[in-house]
């Protein structure tokens, strides 16, 4: 069963890890995790890493 | 073993049924990107057009509000919002959702607190099967593939999207 309301639960040894990104077009900064990434304000993928 | 469903990237929908709970899984459709909100944090997520959207129902219960879940993702944007570990609000979550490339179940995490979405909560008959994005469909693999699979054709009225 899954362990909703229950003490049990996984750490994983590789959290979750954001890369610094900055869209090119609207100059938006965020953090990217994937393997692609799109700017979360105007949804464009030209984006650097900042 | 391993086992491919194809599944399109409209309005097709691949619902897997358990005996106690069910996985509706849609494709992205489109190149977007979802927002991953915690407590401290916002990870932006791309994704592409043959990545998956799975909602996990652990409990069972009905398909549509699984479908609304999905779409409130896929065409909508809502963005994701992860609940900090021990959170008393985990055990009202009935519907759970991941997007990506890859998806492993798992009965062994919180619901609702993980971030990562590479796992997802699911009822322990779902243990051990990973959902992996091929081209034009969905490859499920893990310890038992045969459970009973279906294809939901659905469309939501067309109400413009969010911009």
């Amino acid at each position: 069963m899954c362990s909703v309301g229950g003490p049990m639960d996984v750490e994983f040894t590789e959290r979750i890890k954001g890369k610094d990104y900055r869209c090119r077009d609207c100059g938006e900064r965020f953090k990217g995790i994937g393997k692609k990434p799109i700017c979360p304000s105007c949804q464009s993928d030209n984006v650097e890493e900042a | 073993m391993s086992k491919k469903h194809n599944l399109g990237t409209g309005n097709e929908y691949l619902l897997i049924q358990g005996n106690n709970s069910f996985l509706l899984i849609g494709k992205a459709g489109t190149e977007l990107c979802i927002c991953i909100e915690t407590s401290d944090n916002e990870y932006c997520q791309g994704l592409s057009p043959d990545d998956l959207i799975v909602v996990s129902a652990p409990e069972g219960g009905m398909v549509e509000p699984a479908l609304m879940l999905l779409e409130l993702v896929r065409t909508y944007r809502c963005p994701l919002l992860v609940l900090p570990k021990g959170h008393p609000g985990s055990k009202r979550l009935r519907y759970v959702i991941s997007a990506g490339d890859r998806i492993r179940l798992s009965c062994l995490i919180e619901r609702g607190t993980h971030p990562e979405q590479d796992v997802l909560c699911a009822n322990g008959e779902f243990v051990g099967l990973v959902l992996t994005a091929v081209d034009g469909g969905v490859v499920m693999e893990g310890p038992d593939e045969d459970y009973p699979v279906s294809i939901i054709r659905y469309s939501f009225p067309p109400f413009p999207p969010y911009t």
